[in-house]
């Protein structure tokens, strides 16, 4: 298993010195991300905030893509001039999620912004409890949550529904995507959420990346038909190499 | 030196020690084991300490609606901070076996977040009633098999109707796994290359500030 690790890794490695060169990939619109204008807009124009926010999960690969998004949100607010505050119920995440809005902030020649994030409590009930009283006292106009959560996630989108909120879901992980499928406007699904960090960034080498991890996939496809294959004719000899 | 201070070292320690924990996974031994485990332990201190921050946060807001009127709700910033200030001096000045202290985890936090916990059946049913309206040739894909996997978890389904239980075992046993698992190693490859940008530092949202 160590071997396909550092396979993907070289690959990934090989897209982004390609796209380096000038062969940058063509990737395709992703309509969560394309909407996100439209959210905010939408929220600007009502006068009532956009709030984002990763669920009740700390900084972890989770959530990492979540502050590049976060980063765009940020940058598009202050073009529409709508305010933006973002919740939290891990210390470490609130300074993250600060920080990835100053840079935005810096980049759009606004240093003196000032990032509106808010932690509520750890227990992820008393966050739930808090998340609802703030969208009812706030009422945003934009819900966008980016991150894992569990069976939380119903109570925030179903509250976001209730106050008439655009809503626009990301995740990485499956507890929770059929909830968001059946209550957000738009979904970024598993890997199209990790990818959104090299998208939104529009960068040659992340977006390369991407490429390498096409390729990836393309290699466990074949691995993953040829095993199929082999164990269907009683040959043991690739089951038995990935150890199964 | 701010770039320095703020980028290059932070991201070469993230580098360093994710090479290690990624290498220590596959070929670790029982000493390597043991640095993986105080790395660990090294976090979770850092996130204690990391909590001073997010309660300077919530008395910065409350203490500011106090103060300003600003908002109705600011009594229940008063009553916010009490309760917290109360329950914070019980836990470290008579710890957390104290009557008080189990008496407000016992009677206050456990009550409250069942609560919460029992709120998430009513949203789940109001959710499924607006996605499952058949008003478009998806919804009603959408809409079939989740009323077989319905009856099937339900006992009354196969009362119903003995088929509900081969059918609900079929979707879940081919179609469902089948889905899961090419997501899940879909999201494995793009975790290695997130990993990949982020070690190469071409994934920097999480460093904060490029320059002040």
């Amino acid at each position: 298993m160590l071997a396909l690790l550092l396979i993907t890794m070289a690959l990934t490695y090989y897209g982004m010195r390609r796209a380096e060169k000038g062969k940058v990939p063509k990737i395709r619109s992703m309509p969560p991300l394309d909407a996100l204008e439209e959210a905010v807009s939408r929220a600007a124009e009502m006068n009532r905030p956009v709030f984002f926010h990763v669920g009740g999960i700390d900084l972890s690969m989770y959530t990492i893509p979540a502050l590049s998004i976060l980063g765009l949100v940020t940058e598009l607010c202050i073009k529409k001039g709508a305010h933006l505050i973002c919740a939290t119920s891990y210390p470490i995440m609130q300074v993250a999620m600060e920080d990835a809005m100053l840079t935005s902030a810096i980049a759009a020649g606004q240093p003196e912004y000032n990032p509106d994030v808010r932690f509520y409590a750890g227990s992820s009930f008393s966050y739930d409890a808090a998340i609802q009283g703030f969208m009812f006292r706030e009422r945003p106009a934009t819900h966008l949550l980016m991150g894992e959560t569990d069976c939380h996630l119903i109570i925030y989108t179903e509250t976001a529904t209730r106050i008439g909120a655009y809503q626009i879901g990301g995740t990485s992980g499956t507890w929770n995507l059929p909830m968001m499928f059946a209550t957000c406007n738009y979904t970024l699904i598993g890997e199209e959420f990790v990818a959104a960090g090299a998208v939104v960034s529009k960068d040659a080498e992340p977006l390369g990346s991407l490429q390498g991890q096409d390729w990836s996939k393309l290699l466990f496809i074949a691995l993953l038909l040829l095993g199929g294959l082999f164990y269907q004719l009683g040959i043991p000899t690739l089951n038995n190499f990935f150890g199964m | 030196m701010s770039v320095l201070y703020k980028r290059e070292i932070p991201l070469a320690i993230f580098t360093i020690l994710c090479t290690f924990l990624i290498f220590n996974y596959y070929i670790g031994t029982p000493a390597t084991d043991r640095i993986q485990s105080d790395i660990l332990k090294y976090g979770i201190t850092i996130s204690a300490f990391a909590l001073v921050l997010g309660t300077y946060n919530i008395v910065k807001i409350h203490v500011r609606a106090i103060r300003k009127r600003s908002v109705y709700y600011w009594p229940l910033s008063a009553w916010m901070l009490a309760t917290m200030v109360f329950t914070t001096g019980i836990g470290i000045f008579y710890g957390q076996s104290h009557p008080w202290y189990n008496w407000i985890y016992a009677n206050i936090h456990v009550p409250m977040g069942a609560t919460m916990y029992a709120i998430i059946a009513f949203y789940c049913m109001s959710a499924a009633y607006r996605a499952f309206r058949a008003r478009t040739r998806e919804s009603i894909i959408f809409l079939l098999p989740a009323i077989f996997m319905l009856m099937w978890n339900a006992p009354i389904g196969e009362a119903i109707w003995p088929g509900f239980k081969y059918i609900g075992d079929w979707i879940n046993n081919y179609p469902q796994i089948t889905g899961y698992r090419a997501f899940w190693i879909g999201v494995g490859i793009a975790f290695v290359t997130l990993t990949l940008r982020m070690m190469l530092g071409k994934e920097t949202a999480f460093l904060g500030k490029e320059s002040e």
